[in-house]
């Protein structure tokens, strides 16, 4: 037994939260316009350059200053200097930090002689020497002996009694490699990085060893998904060196790890710095990928390439865009390439199934992570995309099995551990199938919603597949959450999702009604959005940009029935004013990299415009060649050339005429203040503020006219409100204010029709229903009245009373199936007098025709209260219907007991 | 017919305790037959009561 295994023994493990409260880096700093060591503490890399090519001129046999300027100007990415400076003396003291320069630019043979040398000339920075020929190994794929040589490091912390912050760091980063083996030792490295960054005060020739610790543990931290804990650790070092290209980009990463769009703006900041930076490169390439922007992200992976042509991110980064362009013979060139540096290099496989992810392509990224496990049984991270993955594909049993060898190599991811949580859960689902669905419903409320999802799941199948000539592959699975942080966890692994859907191909996952407060959203749209995706994806074979199936989605959201989908908001056209909405040619940036919180919710409705208007102008002809375009690959540039016949400059400016023809009323009606235009209206609806201008100020003097009981001069006023900007459905809105002056008036059907104008454009506004149907009961109108109680169901489907409502007005208008839905949705709402729910509907069933299903539910009645009479009424009339089935029934038991 | 009607309670609530223990469509059919008896039994009181059936 190797006693080791327990990793680092020394004690003292520094809580990560005290060093925190530390001040950063403190002590190193001198006067940086006359010392160079201090310019370079302080990121003034021209001044330190200068002063240190001094210092070596003035004393070249010192190591320090030689080792510090190599140091400075690889860290501004001027290799070919930093090269020369290390191979001016023949010192072992220079090997290792020579051996790191020819390692940033891939001569890894180089490199390993230069390493060998400092190791056996005992240079000071022998131990980080030895740690890069073990990372060296680990990089070609030798990583039995990587870790091997990696575990002499513990005997090298366990058998010292001081380190320096050289040798801290270097023993940090040879146990979080093995945590590979040991997931414990993650904790021992920062344990390591602790105690080097109590070495503040101290410097790694001229680098401060805060600087580098803080970096080493902020990546640390990355890794294990905790971005809280790694940002506070770049800006310490930011905040003394705020060019410090390695900090830049840790603080890059974190950002596009929280989604913000700092992310893009930090990493070439990180590249203004250090312009040869491979791994910035290839971050910065990642980023643009996500934006669907290939054409500049192969720009940054081949420079990186030509500064280090054996880089294995630059190389999977590439194979990622060949993989993700259907380019097969150069994702297997590139694969071979890879696999001949590295033969267990999985996490070529990885990258690109994550990115493959990030693009709707699942099926794609379940192979590449099963070939990354494949390649290499400790591939934690490919256990854990193999297991979300099919988990996105339906495959429950198999994710629940990869998802836990993923947890066991590595409990620190949190996506992987909520979702073996969630998992847990399951059993409290119950699965319902109709003719082309497998419907998963929590337990308390399937009856309920599964009378409302199943049809509305198979009428928009059919009304879908029509209009895409596409039939998905069945059953499509449909799960639906009732608390919205599983259905985060169900979709991106954590809680704290916006979105109310998602659709993975075949497998939709929607917020539950109950997952939202009334009103928030419909589900019934938000379900037809994501079958749309179903579509959309199918057609395309997971290739259709964001912009596109979000554009569609929304489309067919609107076609399905008055109202869904999102509409025109004044909020919209005053971004569209200041020039805050973004070109079609950058639409998928409002997607994935928003520049303010609302640009998504924008960007979802542009790009229904942008549909909207390819439909008009071309026909659905050209979106579905277009479906078809991107399913061979094509990129939007080609797609809208192709199918379209223009560039996509043109294109934009045609959408942005369009707009502005279509929109001209509403253009005009916003008047753009930079206090927010709504706010102003509603402040002065409420009656403060000064008199706001267009439509809004129309909709204030409306309420004020309704205020002082003058309705027939505020029904003007609140008429020139509506139509000069229809669409305003928020609140304060003019439908509301006229329905009250019509209603008041006696006026009750232009009441209700200015309700249902409200109702067809906004598809949250459950009140607005429930006035129609009071308004329409009151004109005798019960199938009116039943169908607003109906359309309020899809925005919340849970108040008895409503459905107590609707089995009279069905009742009322003769609808016996509208009786039977509503009673079923009674007793599924758990309620007091259950026997007597369970009656209502045996008699609506019975009324109906269903003898069967009335005979079920009445003994359920019975079951519960055997001397209802009523019940016991209905039974006996349902027996004398059915004598002779009954007599059957009767011989078969008594012949077959 | 009293006596009947309350020996058909009894069987009712026996057969509802019985019910996670038994085949579920025999439960059902025994639970038919049992509540079908009572009706038809609490229908003849109420005709010899003078009552409405």
């Amino acid at each position: 037994v190797n006693v080791r295994r327990s990793g680092l023994t020394v004690a003292g493990c520094m809580a990560v939260v005290a060093l925190l409260a530390q001040p950063a880096c403190a002590g190193q700093q001198g006067d940086s316009r006359s010392d160079p060591y201090a310019a370079y503490a302080a990121g003034d890399y021209d001044a330190a350059i200068r002063g240190l090519r001094a210092l070596v001129r003035a004393n070249p046999a010192e190591a320090r200053p030689r080792r510090t300027l190599v140091a400075a100007l690889a860290e501004v990415g001027r290799y070919d200097e930093a090269e020369a400076a290390a191979k001016e003396t023949d010192s072992a003291e220079l090997a290792n930090s020579l051996g790191e320069v020819l390692v940033r630019v891939g001569r890894l043979d180089e490199a390993v002689v230069a390493f060998r040398r400092a190791v056996a000339g005992r240079a000071a920075d022998r131990n980080t020497a030895r740690l890069n020929l073990a990372m060296l190994d680990d990089r070609r794929g030798n990583t039995e002996a990587a870790l091997d040589s990696f575990d002499t490091f513990i005997d090298l912390y366990n058998g010292s009694t001081r380190l320096d912050a050289r040798d801290l760091i270097a023993v940090a980063e040879a146990v979080r490699r093995l945590g590979v083996r040991d997931p414990q030792l993650f904790k021992d490295a920062v344990k390591a990085l602790d105690e080097a960054i109590k070495e503040d005060n101290v410097t790694i020739d001229g680098s401060p060893a805060g600087y580098d610790a803080r970096v080493q543990m902020g990546n640390l931290f990355l890794e294990k998904f905790n971005s809280t804990e790694a940002q506070p650790l770049f800006r310490e070092v930011l905040e003394k060196n705020e060019h410090h290209p390695g900090a830049l980009l840790g603080m890059a990463v974190a950002k596009n790890f929280d989604g913000s769009a700092e992310s893009m703006e930090l990493v070439e900041q990180s590249l203004k710095v250090n312009p040869n930076d491979v791994a910035a490169l290839v971050f910065r390439a990642r980023l643009l990928l996500d934006l669907e922007r290939p054409a500049d992200a192969r720009k940054d992976i081949d420079t990186a390439l030509s500064i280090d042509a054996h880089s294995l991110d630059a190389l999977s980064a590439r194979a990622t865009m060949e993989f993700l362009a259907g380019d097969d013979a150069a994702f297997a060139a590139s694969r071979r390439e890879i696999l001949a540096i590295n033969p267990v290099y999985a996490d070529l496989y990885n990258q690109v199934a994550e990115l493959a992810v990030r693009q709707r392509r699942y099926a794609g990224s379940v192979e590449l992570a099963a070939q990354a496990v494949a390649l290499d049984p400790r591939s934690w991270t490919g256990y854990g995309i193999l297991g979300l993955n099919e988990l996105r594909l339906g495959e429950v049993a198999k994710a629940r099995t990869d998802l836990e060898k993923s947890f066991a190599g590595d409990p620190y991811n949190p996506w992987i551990k909520n979702t073996l949580d969630l998992l847990d859960t399951f059993g409290q689902y119950r699965i319902v199938k109709t003719a082309r669905f497998e419907l998963m419903l929590y337990g308390s409320e399937a009856d309920l919603l599964s009378q409302w999802i199943g049809p509305l799941a198979e009428e928009a199948f059919d009304s879908l597949s029509r209009r895409y000539h596409y039939t998905p592959k069945t059953p499509v699975r449909v799960e639906v959450y009732p608390r919205h942080a599983d259905f985060s966890v169900r979709t991106v692994g954590i809680a704290g999702l916006g979105a109310l859907g998602v659709c993975f191909g075949n497998v939709l996952a929607i917020d539950s009604p109950a997952a939202r407060e009334r009103g928030d959203f419909n589900w019934g749209s938000t379900l037809w959005h994501e079958l749309t995706h179903t579509m959309t994806l199918g057609l395309s074979n997971h290739r259709v940009p964001r912009w596109f199936t979000e554009g569609l989605s929304v489309l067919e959201e609107r076609r399905a029935r008055p109202g869904w989908g999102d509409d025109l908001t004044p909020d919209f056209i005053a971004a569209w004013k200041k020039g805050d909405i973004l070109p079609f040619s950058r639409l998928n940036e409002g997607f994935v990299r928003p520049k303010y919180p609302q640009m998504v919710i924008f960007s979802y409705y542009e790009a229904s415009l942008v549909s909207q208007m390819i439909e008009e102008r071309h026909g659905f002809d050209a979106i579905l060649s277009m479906l078809k375009a991107y399913g061979e690959g094509k990129s939007d540039e080609t797609v809208i050339q192709d199918v379209l016949g223009m560039k996509p400059a043109a294109f934009d400016k045609q959408f942005e005429e369009w707009v502005r023809t279509r929109f001209a009323k509403q253009i005009d009606a916003v008047v753009v203040q930079d206090e927010g235009l709504i706010g102003r209206a509603l402040g002065a609806v409420r009656g403060g503020g000064d008199r706001a201008a267009g439509f809004a100020g129309d909709l204030q003097r409306g309420a004020e006219l309704v205020k002082a009981g003058n309705d027939d001069e505020a029904r003007t006023v609140l008429q020139r409100a509506r139509d000069q900007f229809p669409e305003y459905v928020g609140s304060g809105n003019a439908y509301v204010q006229l329905a009250g002056v019509e209603e008041r008036a006696g006026n009750l059907a232009a009441a209700v029709s200015d309700l249902e104008a409200l109702a067809a454009i906004n598809e949250n506004d459950y009140d607005a229903n429930l006035a129609i149907a009071g308004l329409r009961e009151r004109m005798n109108d019960p199938r009116g009245a039943a169908v607003a109680l109906e359309r309020a169901i899809y925005i919340s489907p849970y108040d008895k009373a409503l459905h107590e409502k609707l089995a009279a007005l069905h009742a009322q208008a003769g609808d016996l199936q509208g009786v039977v839905r509503a009673r079923r949705a009674l007793v599924a709402l758990d309620p007091v007098d259950k026997a007597d729910a369970r009656y209502q509907l045996a008699l609506a069933l019975f009324e109906a025709g269903d003898t069967a299903g009335a005979r079920r539910e009445v003994l359920n009645a019975l079951e519960i209260a055997p001397n209802f009479e009523r019940a016991q009424e209905l039974l006996l009339r349902i027996r004398s219907g059915r004598s002779d089935e009954a007599g059957a029934d009767r011989t078969m038991q008594e012949t077959g007991s | 017919l009293y006596e009947k009607k309350k020996d058909l309670e009894r069987r009712v609530n026996e057969l509802r305790a019985l019910k996670d223990t038994m085949d579920p469509e025999r439960y059902q059919s025994e639970l038919e037959k049992l509540l079908v008896d009572l009706s038809l039994t609490n229908q003849e009181i109420h005709k010899m009561e003078g009552g409405a059936p």
